[in-house]
């Protein structure tokens, strides 16, 4: 126990802070020019690093080599050229195109909205709320997700019937489809908004106002602040939080099922 | 915006309660509560994930607490490995795991894992540990941030405890609350989680909600906003379990 360093630092963040600082990485060096791995510590991580061997790692690996060998058991590439059919092209072409569209919708509404609250809300309560929401909402996905989409926009759902009966228009005869590029999209932003607005408000939360003071004494529009000194500032988050929301819909079985929209 | 904002969130959520609402034709009623209550599959699949989750909070808090602790405190040059590991389940989609677990632990593999209703239970809790890794890794990282881990344990040395002893009777106690928020987030994961479960063939919450969405009509609005008020039940327990962490109190002094 004598021998150990001191780890005493900023706490890391959600992605890849954990590096150590150049202080640490000395301490790290010092690690292994004793020579003396701390047995009893490394026996007792080991059985985390098992765990995340053969429940993550291995399995993964076996499917990634799987989609190279044929079943004579030889290296090939011939699964890839097998995919080559018109409906997996349609399929990844759809998916692909539902998967950025929301993505890019939900980064930049999420974060609209994820200013107007982090700027505008200052009672601790009512963002407690918002960000409880967030965090309800961004776990609603799958089949109880399509379920309340078709409640709402399906062919009989409750906003497509009120529109008809209010303002006598017919979403659908007006060509929208809730199983349609359009629709799906709207229902992906159910989770994506939120997901965007739960990770942006550290970042949003980040933005001094003296930042914004400084700017304007010195003579800054408000457009000039966002582009010179806002936007730079959250890029990085933003960037981080456009790569998570385009893996998040290529989930398989998100998609509503069409078929239960009667009512 | 937020107008706009509001109405896009509330409405399906508004909708959804109107149509559980509405099964009898003659007005609003809570029938289509009482059809799933009663619906003993609605009881015996929620038990039975409810019985999972509590198993994978377990398993997971064995396999992280004493990685987070002895890595924080003596092993500092593996962090960057183990924050790595554990961003994994947040790249690799879960079915991707699942085909390899199928692949692994197929009935002509070493562990046929997969040819018993029990190994299937194993695999599925694994599979759904590796799926909140994130969430449990980061609940118990912040927790063991907020005590001084470090006082604690040379407190305890010197008094003679043992390593074991420190963890389960010193640390432990000390960030229950981190734990139990990252408890309730599992929790809510695995009552919803469907893929896993419905490609190792378990009977769980998810495959049933599926399987009740194809077959009924006023029921799935039930389930929806049932599964709706379990998650808002599981956020708000972390909210609480928040404002009871000794974080919070030291800031209060």
């Amino acid at each position: 126990m004598s021998r150990r360093t001191d780890v005493d630092g900023p706490e890391s963040g959600l992605v890849g802070s954990g590096y150590p600082r150049p202080d640490k990485l000395s301490a790290t060096l010092k690690m292994f020019a004793q020579k003396q791995p701390d047995w009893s510590a490394l026996i007792g991580v080991a059985p985390f690093f098992a765990f995340a061997a053969v429940m993550m790692i291995a399995p993964t690996v076996a499917l990634v080599a799987d989609a190279f060998v044929n079943r004579q058991g030889q290296l090939t590439l011939k699964n890839f050229v097998d995919l080559n059919t018109p409906e997996v092209v349609a399929a990844f072409a759809e998916s692909i195109k539902i998967s950025s569209a929301s993505a890019v919708l939900g980064a930049l509404i999420g974060l609209g909205l994820a200013l107007v609250v982090g700027r505008g809300v200052s009672n601790s309560r009512v963002r407690s709320i918002v960000m409880t929401f967030c965090g309800v909402a961004s776990n609603f996905s799958g089949v109880p997700l399509a379920f309340a989409f078709i409640a709402t926009l399906g062919r009989l759902g409750l906003v497509t019937t009120a529109l008809n009966t209010i303002a006598g228009v017919d979403i659908y005869d007006a060509g929208f489809d809730l199983a349609s590029f359009w629709g799906l999209t709207i229902t992906y932003l159910f989770f994506q908004i939120p997901i965007t607005i739960t990770i942006m408000m550290p970042a949003i939360d980040g933005l001094r106002r003296e930042w914004r003071e400084a700017a304007a004494i010195l003579g800054a529009r408000s457009w000039h602040y966002w582009r010179y000194i806002g936007l730079p500032v959250l890029w990085p988050s933003l960037l981080g939080t456009l790569a998570l929301l385009l893996r998040i819909p290529s989930v398989p079985l998100r998609r509503p099922t069409p078929s239960p929209a009667t009512r | 915006m937020p107008v706009a904002g509001r109405s896009f969130f509330l409405l399906p959520l508004i909708a959804t309660a109107e149509f559980s609402l509405s099964l009898r034709r003659e007005g609003y009623s809570f029938d289509a509560y009482r059809y799933v209550f009663s619906d003993p599959d609605f009881v015996s699949s929620f038990g039975y994930s409810a019985l999972i989750a509590a198993c994978t909070i377990v398993v997971g808090t064995v396999l992280v607490l004493p990685t987070v602790y002895l890595v924080r405190l003596r092993l500092p040059w593996l962090r960057p490995v183990v924050e790595f590991i554990v961003l994994l389940p947040l790249i690799v989609p879960p079915i991707i795991l699942v085909f390899g677990y199928l692949r692994m632990f197929s009935s002509s593999s070493p562990f046929p894992l997969t040819g018993t209703a029990r190994g299937s239970d194993i695999l599925l809790i694994c599979g759904y540990v590796t799926l909140t890794l994130p969430y449990m890794y980061r609940a118990i990282d912040t927790g063991l941030q907020a005590i001084d881990a470090r006082t604690l344990t040379e407190a305890a040395t010197i008094l003679g405890a043992r390593p074991a002893t420190i963890l389960i009777r010193v640390i432990l106690p000390n960030i229950l609350v981190s734990i139990m928020a990252g408890a309730f987030l599992t929790f809510a994961v695995v009552i919803g989680e469907f893929v896993i479960a419905s490609l190792l063939t378990r009977p769980a919450f998810g495959p049933y909600i599926q399987r009740v969405g194809v077959a009924k009509a006023y029921e799935p609005a039930a389930l929806a906003i049932l599964s709706f008020i379990i998650t808002w039940i599981a956020m708000g327990l972390i909210q609480l379990m928040a404002h009871f962490s000794p974080n919070v109190q030291r800031e209060n002094r």
